[in-house]
């Protein structure tokens, strides 16, 4: 290499370094976007480090609740105990899904729900409830659980997993109580209602 | 190009990293490193442009601060978001909407479909299943457009509180950008005078300020070119001066630069989170209210004999006495002076309560059955009472005002003996005083054809046989408690008001048989 063709070299490249860099980036954001935008169905692959949120819980599959022969006075406490093992901090909410009644029969259905710790069966045994924040997070009737918590945004509780690495869980026991109230009147026999509940979490940010 | 010229560029002795090029010629390690300083740069300043002009076409840029988007879109990222007509989206694209989880945030992900309602169901992709709130068309904020890779990530790092990479950033750029506005003076060896013909002619003509970051060997390189330019007519000794004075403002430049884009970045550049979700549900739960509130041996019993009314009397409070019959169809109202919630009359029924009557009646609000001539009335009845009263009967007329007749009656004489009867005559009448304080189970029952044989039955035992009779009334309205038995032997006085306790009144559109009334009582389990 001639010392003058090394100087043009010198020259071109420091001449041509940002209009090739420029139009580096305009290839890089063309790409970018074309990968992400072209796709039109979700294809995710397994493959990277922003973390996850992941509940389960310990029903087996079984309703909380399935009873019948309600008569007034009629209560029991149930508890599930949910799971999760994101990785991230996020919010879990719970709302109710699918409700259905008949002759209202949700209007004379108590309903609270507790936050707490400890519980290993859905009969409550070793459940504490929480002391602050306050463990109750609802008590009205099932209507108007079925009518205002029906989602994420609307849902009641107040626990907020950290996140945690594999193979670390963290948990939350509700407890649910249904009362049938006392003075229900004989309009509400043979009456029934449904629902489900449904823990949703969302990451923080 | 003249040959003339070339031992004049000949490289005088330098430091140990200088290569071989010409005395005034930049060293092939410096271009390179000024020129990949450039050039990354104008990479990072380019997508900073990319991710904000087309803000100025009213398009939003936003930071994505969050993974479920993953892998097609990262943190850090900037999505730009150009308007749209929701009604125009194609499924499969990806929007940005007001979070309808979190109102004060914008979601970015990718619209799956609309549902029944109309509405956009959307899924990060990184998520299991979709959003469990679908978007309302009219809070699509955009639809993705571009994507600029990377550049918000100090904005991610500022909201997470990650202050060192953010500052470990801005250091890098700090050097990147002194290392590419460092001057590459090249001496044209085609033109002696060209001291311009250089790519960096907007840069202060000073190499010194350019090596001053470049490393530790910069006194001796400065060294080095005051010795070298005795051949260049003495120029250091301006640029010497220029040395203090310029380096300080390309500095302040630099950072002004900087705090420049970073006003216009925070300015037009929001957030957005594409945020991870997840559920669990435990579905089904179902609750079944009894087909009975108030089985029980007794009722059990009563309502296996299918009566045309039923008033348990219940209630804890109020005038209203529901209808315990199956069908439920003919309630009374409480009128006048009474009290409820007290004890049960039957003791299979512990639960039940009866009511008070002290000056009150109850009477059949909207009667829905005609009556037969065979029929029975059974009740359950607790007074001391000296002055008797009407306990159960059919009145012409309902409401609060006193029926001009009265049929199908059980009623306490003042003697203290319960009688049955039709039509205003006595049919049947007990043997024993039954104003005695204690809870009685007492049942009339007429039975046969045309003049019908009258039964009493008192606790379960039948009072022997009765006379003939025959009801003349068949609609009517069932009263409890009071009403005037003018015309009836030894009839209460006045308005007949009973005072006493009264549970359990039945009426049936048949004659129960007398093992009907047994089982009755022995159901009741007194």
């Amino acid at each position: 290499m001639s010392v003058r063709s090394a100087f043009r070299h010198k020259r071109l490249v420091a001449a041509a370094s940002v209009p090739v860099a420029v139009i580096a980036s305009g290839a890089l954001v063309w790409q970018s976007t074309y990968a992400a935008f072209s796709d039109t169905t979700a294809n995710p692959t397994s493959n990277w480090s922003t973390g996850t949120v992941k509940l389960a819980d310990n029903d087996s599959g079984t309703a909380l609740f399935n009873a019948t022969n309600l008569k007034p006075g009629a209560t029991l406490s149930r508890c599930i105990t949910v799971t999760s093992t994101g990785s991230v901090a996020s919010n879990v909410k719970l709302y109710g899904t699918g409700f259905t009644s008949t002759k209202s029969l949700g209007d004379v259905i108590n309903l609270t729900v507790q936050e707490g710790a400890g519980a290993t069966d859905a009969a409550c045994a070793g459940f504490v409830a929480d002391t602050a924040p306050a463990a109750t997070v609802f008590n009205g009737t099932l209507s108007a659980f079925a009518a205002g918590k029906t989602d994420y945004a609307s849902g009641v509780g107040t626990w907020s997993p950290a996140g945690v690495t594999s193979p670390a869980t963290e948990s939350k026991s509700y407890k649910v109580t249904y009362t049938f109230a006392s003075s229900a009147g004989n309009a509400y026999q043979t009456a029934t209602a449904a629902i489900g509940l449904t823990w949703e979490t969302q990451s923080t940010s | 190009m003249s040959t003339i010229h070339l031992p004049l560029q000949r490289p005088a002795p330098g430091p140990a990293s200088a290569d071989a090029a010409p005395a005034g010629d930049p060293a092939w390690s410096r271009v390179m490193l000024v020129a990949g300083s450039r050039a990354a740069l104008a990479v990072v300043l380019s997508l900073v442009v990319w991710s904000l002009l087309p803000a100025v076409l009213g398009w939003s840029p936003r930071v994505i601060m969050s993974g479920s988007m993953m892998p097609r879109i990262h943190v850090g990222d900037v999505v730009v978001d150009r308007p749209v007509d929701p009604s125009a989206l194609t499924e499969g694209r990806i929007v940005t909407v007001t979070d309808p989880d979190h109102p004060e945030k914008t979601r970015t992900h990718r619209f799956l479909r609309l549902d029944e309602d109309g509405r956009l169901v959307t899924q990060g992709d990184a998520n299991d299943a979709p959003d469990s709130t679908p978007v309302d068309p009219d809070d699509v904020l955009g639809v993705a457009a571009l994507r600029v890779p990377l550049v918000g990530l100090p904005v991610t790092w500022t909201a997470q509180g990650q202050l060192a990479p953010v500052g470990i950033t801005v250091t890098m750029l700090l050097l990147l950008a002194l290392a590419a506005t460092a001057p590459l003076r090249f001496a044209d060896p085609d033109v002696d005078a060209d001291a311009d013909d250089d790519v960096d002619d907007d840069a202060p003509d000073d190499r010194d300020a350019g090596l001053g970051v470049l490393g530790a060997d910069a006194e001796r390189r400065r060294a080095d070119l005051r010795a070298r330019a005795a051949r260049h007519g003495g120029r250091v000794v301006t640029r010497s001066a220029q040395v203090s004075g310029a380096r300080r403002p390309r500095l302040l430049g630099l950072a002004a630069a900087g705090l420049g884009a970073l006003v216009a970045t925070a300015l037009t550049t929001q957030t957005t989170y594409a945020a991870l979700s997840a559920t669990t549900s435990n579905p089904a739960n179902s609750f079944a209210a009894a087909a009975l509130f108030d089985s029980g041996a007794y009722p059990d019993a009563v309502r296996a004999d299918g009566p045309l009314l039923y008033w348990r009397l219940d209630e804890l409070s109020g005038a209203t006495v529901a209808d315990s019959a199956t069908g439920a169809a003919d309630p009374g109202t409480l009128r006048g002076s009474w009290t409820r919630g007290t004890e049960s009359g039957v003791p299979s029924e512990p639960s039940s309560r009866s009511a008070v009557f002290t000056a009150a009646t109850l009477v059949e609000d909207n009667p829905t059955s005609t009556q037969t001539a065979r029929f029975t009335v059974e009740a359950w009845f607790r007074t001391s009472s000296g002055t008797g009263g009407l306990l159960v009967g059919l009145g012409s007329t309902g409401g609060a005002a006193d029926p001009s007749a009265l049929d199908r009656v059980l009623y306490l004489s003042p003697d203290g003996r319960l009688r049955l009867g039709v039509d205003g005559k006595v049919v049947a009448s007990s043997r024993a005083l039954l104003n005695d304080g204690r809870w009685h189970h007492v049942a009339g029952v007429l039975d046969g054809n045309g003049n019908l044989d009258a039964t009493l039955y008192v606790d379960g035992q039948s009072q022997g046989t009765g006379l003939k009779g025959k009801p003349v009334l068949n609609n009517g309205y069932w009263r409890v408690g009071g009403g005037s038995l003018t015309g009836y032997a030894n009839a209460p006085t006045g308005t007949g008001a009973l005072s006493g306790l009264v549970d359990e009144v039945a009426v049936y559109g048949t004659a129960l048989a007398g093992t009907r009334i047994q089982a009755h009582y022995a159901a009741a389990g007194r």
